[in-house]
């Protein structure tokens, strides 16, 4: 344990975390539990940006870049999360199901 | 920021984590998404980022989780809309599959131990640094990370992305607005589609 | 040195060339009186530069017209060292350098020499010697030089590492003969066509004369070629014009068949020639990896000629003289001259008699230093040469006998006659061979276009439906008279000196080293040959001009003489035949000897002879020599005069007025004329063991395996069906279900992230 550093465990959790994110979205069927999912992925990116910002804070160059880049992010998560609901509520009125596998839900067939 | 604690703050997340993606209940889930981000945000305070941190429970808990419940409240999923759980092969499919990336993104990571990797962490030269603050503080004269340090960055060297994101947020307030908008009579006729058939249709 | 000749070169080639060209895009709507003049103009100023060349270059042998020119060495004397030999040389060469009667061409011989090439007896010249002494050297007299030739070189054509090939033209004295005859019968030829085709449309006008321009220009690419390639490129143009004019009424689907049968065969010839210039070619890198491969004959014949040369050499000459075998009609490949006189007349004189077929010859006597030395499997190639030759003369001048068709008869002749020509070339008396080949060209030309006369005139090729023209048509009768006379090689015509020089120079030839027997066989094969043309000649003047007139074909009942412009040159070329004859008399007496052999002896110095080259070969002064010579006059004579009783017994003296010639020929007889007539069976027999079977497997496989398998069904189905099964493969993860595509991504992003993470821990 003791070689184990702070930043090689924040990478590790971030890394976790997107994975946990990735086995969300491919294996639940409900939309809503995807989008948390995806949100999960997001934020194990944004950790891991804040991770590498801190530790390689005492170098010349702007590091802070990441954390800004990190906020952005979340402006964006934001923003998607907004809209990525109100399409599924305007699906929901019509199909009356938030199941992926809704054959006339989520199918990009004719 | 002690190991020990990152990391109890990690098994934390990752518990939080692994029941957002098993709950049933898609309210249980988002609790437990709830919890799991409020630990990324305690995580970005142990890293010096604390504009980030808070940002983190503003908008996940405050603003995205707010949201998740709303529609989950509006929606009033009974049991059986809630549709067929996957079946046993795609969900070993779906472990397979976030393994494999799992693997790769942790054989990468173990690279950070290897001799020729450039800047080893140092905690001592950090705290040094931090100390004298010469470099960053000659830079930004406050301390790394708070909301002003960020400010004066976030103002002046990436103003242009500041206010790309407040386009971006507009656009996506005037999208939310069509798309739940409630469907006039134009729109349904045009759609034509049909009335639910109960529970999901071929997998 | 020679400027304003050497300029001609090119213009000899271009001027029918431009003619063809001019007659072919605008002949059609300039009528015939233009496209005539034309085309009978082109082949007469190219006569009249290939004279000015001829001049130039006896000029530039600066002495008379047949002197010898000697080749002189400076080398160190005996004993002395040959340090800075080379700088003596020089300093040697360039005082010499002042003089115009000289011609220095350092030759590298073992220690390098200067070779001085200037007229005879210039080895006493006081101020050659001055000049020797000077610089410690001596004069040697080497044999007798190459005279000099002229070179227009246009470029460079191929250059590949050592290979290099240059459009360079080289006229020499073997060249500039036949050039002279190619221009001058050709203009007699062109002339008579005026007249000959004068009633065809103007379309077909222009075109015959633009072919027949075309094949002038070709055939002078061919003889004026500097380098086997280039000699190649003609040889193909004239195999493409030959073809044109065959097959000139192509209409006609079995006239047209017979100018593909003529390509084709010429095809399987060429082919020969092309991997006897490969066996060459690898023969000479065999020396070593800086000789520079060129196919130049000048550099071909130093190199690989003189010495005696087995294997590849040997194998590469015996694959040319296929080729010559296919061009010039001999066995195996001669069966497409009979079937080309499907032509019209004019052609099968120009290119079947006096041109195209004696490009075989020239070739073999061009590259006559190596083909002097060459062998294979033991066998000299010049024996098979001669061995070919003489038998195809047999069996032609048989075959001649039993064919009704009088352009037939003159195809076997001229088959027969060129078997001669192949047999002078094999028992290496070059100029003998070339001294016939101009003789055959003015005697079977006059026949040839006095056929024609009589063809136009009775409108029936056949001579059974001939006779008594010799009263309808007297100029052609007496110009073909003696034509006939001279094939037969009568007494003092032409056509008896070269044929007596012929069977002479075999003769002698048995007396050198190697195989006697072969070759006083071969003398008797020829000599009978001399019978049985003597035989056919006075069959083709009985059964055609004497007797009554036996009623022609339809719309030939009255026949009428040949008006001028087929007539004058019959009657140039009916003086040539006689009078040729003075450019290769015999050396029977001393008060000869300045005026005797004057072609040979012209051609000798460019081409390879028996008298340099074999050992025991009889001195041109020796008793055995002058002996031999009489008696082979006496003996030809004989020969001749025999054969032509034979004819005027039984076509001359009592011709009967009937069609029934088998009343002539009857029993036994009559079973060897029909074998006669179908020239011994040959074309079936070729067609049973060679083309049936290559169409029945060759062109069958290839149709159904290659064509119909391998590319209809494989690749141009296959490329279809390809697509189509990619298709269905792809169309499986098209499923339209947004979750499954998640799942590729997140397959696509893995692989992305390994192939990265894998080629970051390489590097």
């Amino acid at each position: 344990m003791n070689s184990l550093t702070t930043p090689d465990a924040i990478q590790i959790i971030a890394a976790l975390l997107f994975c946990i994110g990735v086995f969300g979205v491919l294996s639940r069927r409900n939309l809503l539990i995807i989008l948390m999912s995806v949100e999960l992925m997001l934020n194990g990116a944004n950790l891991s940006l804040v991770g590498f910002a801190r530790e390689f804070a005492h170098l010349p160059g702007k590091s802070e870049s990441a954390q800004v880049m990190v906020l952005m992010a979340m402006a964006v998560a934001a923003a998607e999360v907004a809209v990525g609901l109100s399409i599924l509520i305007a699906l929901f009125r019509h199909v009356r199901s938030v199941s992926v596998d809704h054959p006339q839900a989520t199918t990009l067939r004719d | 920021m002690s190991t020990f604690l990152v990391l109890l703050v990690g098994v934390l997340i990752v518990v939080a984590a692994l029941m957002t993606v098993t709950q049933r209940n898609p309210i249980h889930a988002a609790l437990s998404m709830l919890i799991a981000l409020g630990g990324v945000g305690a995580l970005m305070i142990g890293l010096k980022a604390h504009f980030l941190a808070a940002m983190q429970v503003l908008l996940y808990g405050g603003a995205i989780m707010v949201l998740f419940v709303f529609v989950i409240m509006l929606l009033t999923l009974r049991e059986e809309e809630l549709g067929p759980e996957p079946p046993p092969a795609t969900r070993l499919l779906a472990v397979v599959g976030a393994a494999a990336l799992c693997f790769i993104l942790f054989s990468a990571l173990s690279r950070r131990s290897d001799p020729e990797f450039k800047e080893p962490y140092n905690d001592a030269k950090i705290a040094a640094a931090e100390a004298d603050g010469a470099d960053m503080r000659r830079r930004t004269k406050v301390y790394y990370g708070s909301t002003e340090h960020f400010a004066r960055v976030l103002y002046t060297d990436y103003a242009v992305p500041f206010e790309l994101i407040t386009v971006l947020v507009m656009a996506a307030v005037a999208g939310v607005i069509v798309l739940a908008r409630r469907p006039d009579s134009v729109t349904l006729e045009a759609t034509k589609l049909t009335a639910i058939p109960a529970g999901g249709g071929a997998a | 040195m020679f400027p304003k000749e050497t300029a001609l070169l090119p213009a000899i080639i271009l001027v029918p060339l431009l003619g063809a060209l001019f007659n072919g895009l605008f002949g059609k709507r300039l009528g015939k009186g233009v496209v005539s003049t034309v085309a009978v103009a082109t082949p007469l100023i190219a006569f009249f530069f290939a004279a000015a060349v001829f001049f130039g270059l006896h000029a530039a042998d600066h002495g008379p017209l047949f002197s010898d020119t000697s080749v002189l060495v400076l080398k160190a004397k005996e004993g002395s060292t040959t340090s800075n030999l080379a700088r003596r040389l020089e300093k040697a060469e360039r005082s010499l350098a002042k003089r115009d009667d000289l011609f220095a061409a350092p030759v590298v011989e073992g220690k390098r020499v200067l070779r001085l090439v200037g007229p005879a007896g210039l080895a006493d010249d006081v101020r050659l010697q001055t000049v020797a002494q000077r610089h410690s050297l001596e004069i040697a007299k080497a044999a007798d030089a190459a005279p000099r030739s002229y070179r227009y070189n246009l470029g460079t054509w191929i250059s590949v590492g050592n290979f290099k090939v240059d459009f360079e033209f080289v006229v020499d004295r073997l060249s500039i003969i036949l050039m002279l005859v190619i221009t001058g019968v050709g203009f007699l030829i062109h002339l008579y066509s005026t007249s000959y085709m004068g009633h065809e449309k103007v379309g077909t006008y222009a075109r015959y004369f633009t072919y027949l321009n075309l094949f002038i220009a070709s055939m002078l690419v061919l003889v004026m070629g500097g380098n086997l390639l280039l000699l190649f490129i003609g040889w193909e143009g004239v195999g493409m014009c030959s073809y044109l004019l065959i097959g000139f009424e192509y209409e006609d689907p079995a006239k047209a068949a017979c100018g593909t049968k003529a390509f084709v065969v010429n095809r399987i010839g060429d082919m020969g020639v092309v991997l006897g210039m490969f066996c060459l070619l690898v023969a000479l890198s065999q020396g070593g990896p800086d000789i520079p491969l060129s196919l130049d004959f000048q550099h071909l014949n130093m190199a690989l000629g003189g010495k005696a040369q087995a294997g590849l050499v040997g194998l590469g000459c015996l694959l040319l003289f296929f080729g010559c075998t296919g061009k010039s009609a001999q066995i195996p490949l001669h069966l497409w001259l009979p079937d080309a006189m499907a032509g019209p007349t004019p052609v099968s004189a120009l290119i079947h008699a006096a041109t195209m077929v004696t490009a075989g010859i020239y070739l073999i006597a061009r590259m006559s230093p190596i083909f002097a030395g060459a062998e294979v499997i033991g066998v000299p190639v010049l024996g098979i040469v001669a061995l070919v030759g003489a038998l195809t003369a047999f069996f032609a001048g048989a075959a001649a006998i039993g064919q009704d068709d009088i352009k037939k008869v003159l195809a076997y002749s001229t088959v027969s006659q060129l078997g001669y020509m192949f047999l002078g070339v094999g028992a290496l008396a070059m100029g003998a061979a070339v001294f016939h080949l101009v003789t055959h060209a003015f005697f079977k030309a006059v026949l040839f276009l006095g056929a024609g006369a009589v063809i136009h005139a009775t409108h029936t090729q056949s001579m059974r439906r001939m006779g008594g023209l010799k009263n309808y048509m007297p100029t052609t009768y007496w110009t073909m008279a003696v034509g006939a006379l001279a094939l037969a090689g009568f007494p003092l015509l032409s056509g008896f000196f070269s044929k007596d020089m012929i069977l002479f120079s075999a003769l002698m030839r048995a007396k050198a080293e190697g195989a006697h027997w072969i070759w006083y066989g071969l003398y008797f094969l020829g000599l009978g040959t001399g019978f049985l043309t003597a035989v056919y000649s006075t069959r083709l003047i009985g059964m055609t001009f004497w007797g009554d007139y036996r009623g022609g074909g339809p719309g030939g009942r009255h026949p009428h003489a040949a008006p001028s412009a087929m007539a004058s040159p019959l009657f140039v070329l009916g003086l040539l035949s006689i009078f040729a004859g003075l450019l290769g008399l015999p050396a029977l007496a001393a008060w000869m000897k300045g005026g005797a052999e004057l072609l040979p002896h012209y051609v000798a110095p460019v081409v390879a002879q028996a008298s340099s080259a074999l050992n025991g070969y009889p001195a041109p002064d020796s008793h055995i020599f002058h002996s031999y010579e009489k008696a082979g006059l006496l003996i030809g004579s004989m020969a001749a005069l025999c054969g032509v009783a034979v004819g005027w017994k039984f076509w001359g003296s009592k011709p009967p007025s009937k069609i029934t010639w088998e009343s002539q020929v009857t029993g036994s007889l009559a079973g060897v004329r029909q074998v006669l007539a179908n020239a011994w069976y040959y074309d079936e027999w070729i067609n049973k063991r060679f083309v049936q079977p290559a169409v029945k497997y060759l062109s069958g496989l290839l149709w159904e395996h290659v064509d119909d398998n391998a590319i209809d069904r494989g690749l141009v189905d296959g490329t279809g069906r390809v697509a189509v099964q990619l298709s269905l493969f792809t169309r499986v993860f098209q499923t339209g279900r947004v979750a499954r595509y998640a799942a590729y991504f997140v397959v696509g992003a893995v692989v992305i992230l390994a192939c990265v993470h894998l080629y970051s821990i390489s590097h």
